[in-house]
């Protein structure tokens, strides 16, 4: 199961990190490195998946989150976040934004991948309206 | 019967004979036979007469023969009887009983009109006696009697009226009553002539009035008077008869009453302002109109001694503008003026007439103001003058000496009250102050709590950064080495392997450590906090177990697990409960060098946690080793931060110290309670206890 996934990530060696892990395992990785261009290339891919980092210089990941939920385009895409935030309550915040799920950075690169893998919805799934 | 008169008896026989006129034994004799029927009765023979038979034994003895018994007789009514006895028995032929009669007869006519004479004489005397009785009475009578024709004039005046108006009876009888004893108009004005002359047409609505009188020497006096109309036989009004009760010291003492009465209410009135409210301004003006009404004068004031001897005007009624000004300004001081004068030698001054308003010159004589009666009463308590109450007035009255007593005895009650009041508005002010300060410093705090809201925002945004900046790098790091080690970016030499695995194992390290000051960092910032969930316990420890078993077999030792049965779930935070145990597991196979590590984890029943609440059940992790132990010196200091043991130590064993102290403020966080049991070289337990059901404290 091969998916389009948009990754929105500032940090350009932590884009490639992530890309070049999703790309080994098959997957088609469309990377921004800003919100406001994330959510221009969402629109133009339509992606399977969103993984988003939370700390974005301009607008950051909990607007991009909830700009998306808020996109009936991007109702059914799932979004997970991938941060470094640590502090209680920022996974739930995150979560209260609109993302599906939540990984925390460091990644651990041997375990990545199927992580993420669990946020894809099968083909024919279509989330609850 | 009664014998009034005998001849030729012994004294005293008739009275002790006992001789009655009924139809009984002792009245059917000659005498009682003579009254009952009214005919003579003849006893021929004595000796032989039945109706002797009570008293023959007594006739014979005295020599008596025979007798006759006449009945006394006027209109045809028996009033006695007249006895004749005889020697000789048979004396009374028809010829002397017919000569008896008519002397009887005679006899009874010359009773008759004796008796009818005296009683006339003794119903003159009774007369007489009678009149004598009521003269008297009305002569001495201590009400005025009092009799008065239709047009006024006196025909009589009793003896006790007379000398009540002071005339002779001979000065008074025919003079008319108004110019006498009626005033032409009393005090009121009214016209007493027009009244006399009203009573007169109307008698019947005049049955009692009161009305003023007046003596021979001037004096009005009030007198209560009862009339009463003598009429002739055709019904005129002939004459008026007045009885009258002097009511004027009655009067005078109810009036007295009365204005006691309004006194006390007046007093009363002052008192109950006084006690009433504790506003000082609205006492002393309601004190000063009470006060003048009760002495019935023009104005006044009350001024309060200020701290500085100068009078302060507190309640003012009918002062001039100058005199205004003067207490306004504070121009009277203690000692000037009347009030300055009183408040200094705390005794009141009463200047009573203008000349003594004008010889002391007070300060409005001498503007012209004039004043003829001043009076100030010093307001004293506790030898103490609080303030002056002053009154005066610019008319001729003079207030009664009576009411000026009576308002001084209230100046001290007045004193006391300006006292308590004065003292409730400084505690008052006070307490306004006292909210003024207190308002200040919440503004203060306040703003220093958003200092320091701020300065923790800036803190708390700083950790967050911080957390980020560190890790960033850190996810390339590890991130790279990972792919590297797996291969995926292409095939590696045993000895590349071997440098990028410690390449990890630093960065490992690095992460930990990052970790660590950023918790203990939270720590001190007050910011660590726990979530509060249900998690399963039990697939927590073996998840640790999972993490430190390679570690533990790698140093050779052995790790031993007791789970006691029945533990799965629990509320708290899974990840810092995992990260306890992982601490405690990790310190244990870190200071072992051989032997085992060994957890065990059991229920506590009846815990009591570091914040008080008791009774808990509450689950206990056991991790005891059989390492180097730890000296009793340092299990004190244990769970501080930055106190790894023996810095000596820290070279062996890899750490940043700050391990227990964050699982101990994490252990506080969750309700429960971390501790350390050790014996120097024999190894070490650490107990870490926590409430199955969560805590409140987060």
């Amino acid at each position: 199961m091969k998916a389009k996934i948009l990754l929105i990530e500032d940090n350009e060696q932590n884009r490639y990190l992530l890309t070049f892990l999703l790309e080994q395992r098959g997957h088609e990785v469309v990377s921004a490195m800003s919100g406001s261009l994330g959510l221009e290339l969402a629109a133009k891919v339509s992606p399977d998946l969103i993984l988003l980092d939370i700390q974005l210089p301009g607008m950051d990941g909990y607007a991009v989150a909830r700009a998306l939920k808020s996109d009936p385009r991007f109702k059914s895409t799932p979004i997970v976040a991938v941060t470094s935030y640590a502090m209680v309550g920022d996974k739930e915040k995150v979560l209260a934004a609109g993302a599906e799920g939540y990984i925390e950075k460091p990644i651990n690169p041997e375990t990545f991948v199927t992580e993420v893998e669990r946020f894809l919805r099968l083909p024919g799934e279509e989330a609850i309206p | 019967m009664r014998p009034i008169a005998q001849a030729g008896l012994e004294d005293g026989y008739l009275s002790a004979t006992h001789i009655t006129w009924d139809d009984t034994e002792t009245g059917r004799g000659p005498t009682g036979t003579a009254i009952r029927t009214g005919q003579p009765v003849v006893a021929r023979h004595i000796s032989a007469e039945q109706s002797f038979e009570l008293w023959r034994k007594a006739a014979m003895q005295r020599h008596y023969a025979s007798s006759v018994a006449l009945p006394l007789k006027r209109d045809n009514r028996v009033f006695g009887a007249l006895n004749v006895y005889a020697g000789e028995p048979d004396a009374f032929g028809d010829e002397e009983v017919r000569l008896l009669t008519e002397l009887a007869d005679d006899l009874a006519y010359g009773i008759t009109v004796l008796r009818g004479h005296v009683e006339r004489e003794q119903a003159e005397e009774r007369l007489v006696e009678s009149e004598r009785k009521y003269r008297e009475l009305v002569e001495h009578a201590c009400s005025i009697i009092l009799r008065w024709t239709r047009d006024g004039k006196i025909t009589f005046l009793n003896e006790f009226g007379q000398k009540f108006f002071g005339y002779s009876y001979e000065e008074i009888i025919g003079r008319h009553v108004v110019g006498t004893i009626v005033p032409i108009k009393d005090n009121t004005g009214q016209d007493l002539g027009l009244l006399m002359d009203r009573i007169l047409a109307d008698p019947k609505a005049f049955e009692r009035n009161v009305n003023e009188n007046m003596r021979r020497s001037g004096e009005r006096v009030l007198i209560a008077w009862t009339n009463k109309i003598v009429q002739d036989d055709q019904g005129n009004i002939v004459e008026v008869l007045s009885i009258g009760m002097d009511i004027t010291e009655l009067k005078r003492a109810q009036d007295e009453l009365k204005e006691r009465n309004e006194e006390l209410r007046a007093i009363n009135r002052i008192v109950s302002a006084v006690t009433g409210f504790l506003d000082l301004k609205a006492v002393l003006d309601q004190v000063l109109n009470e006060a003048l009404a009760l002495v019935g004068l023009e104005g006044g004031t009350v001024c309060l001694v200020a701290p500085d001897e100068v009078l302060e005007l507190a309640a003012s009624r009918a002062i001039s503008k100058a005199t205004n000004q003067d207490l306004a300004t504070s121009n009277v001081r203690v000692g000037d003026c009347l009030c300055g004068e009183c408040a200094r030698t705390l005794k009141p001054l009463i200047l009573r007439n203008r000349e003594e308003v004008l010889a002391y010159a007070t300060l409005e004589s001498t503007r012209g103001d004039l004043i003829n009666f001043h009076a100030a009463y010093p307001l004293v308590t506790a030898n103490r003058c609080v303030g002056v109450l002053c009154l005066f007035t610019r008319t001729e009255i003079k207030p009664s000496e009576h009411r000026l007593n009576l308002l001084e005895t209230v100046t001290g009650q007045l004193a006391l009250a300006i006292e308590n009041s004065q003292l409730y508005e400084a505690s008052h002010r006070h307490a306004v102050e006292l909210e003024q300060i207190v308002a200040e410093r919440t503004g203060e705090l306040a703003q220093a709590k958003e200092r320091a809201e701020a300065a923790d925002h800036i803190k708390s945004a700083f950790l967050a950064n911080m957390s980020h900046e560190l890790r960033t790098p850190l996810n390339s790091i590890i991130g790279f080495t990972g792919i590297i080690l797996q291969g995926l970016a292409g095939p590696l030499n045993s000895e590349q392997s071997k440098q990028l695995e410690m390449v990890r194992s630093s960065s490992r390290h690095l992460l930990a450590l990052i970790n660590d000051v950023l918790d203990i960092s939270k720590i001190e910032a007050g910011q660590l906090e726990v979530a509060m969930e249900r998690f399963d316990l039990g697939a927590s420890i073996n998840k640790v177990l999972g993490l430190v078993t390679p570690l533990a077999e790698k140093k050779g030792l052995a790790l031993r697990a007791q789970i006691a049965p029945g533990l799965d779930e629990a509320v708290g935070d899974q990840r810092r409960v995992e990260q306890i145990l992982l601490n405690l597991l990790n310190n244990a196979i870190k200071f072992t060098d051989s032997g085992e590590v060994a957890l065990k984890t059991e229920l506590v029943f009846d815990f009591k946690s570091p914040e008080g609440m008791a009774g808990q059940t509450a689950v206990r992790l056991c991790v005891s080793d059989t390492g180097i132990g730890i000296k009793s010196d340092d299990l004190t200091t244990l769970f501080q931060p930055f106190r790894q043991i023996e810095s000596g130590l820290s070279r062996n064993y890899e750490g940043t110290g700050l391990g227990l102290a964050i699982c101990r403020r994490l252990a506080d966080l969750m309700g429960g309670d971390i501790s350390a049991e050790s014996t120097w070289t024999k190894g070490s337990t650490f107990s870490f206890t926590f409430p199955l059901q969560g805590s409140s404290k987060s």
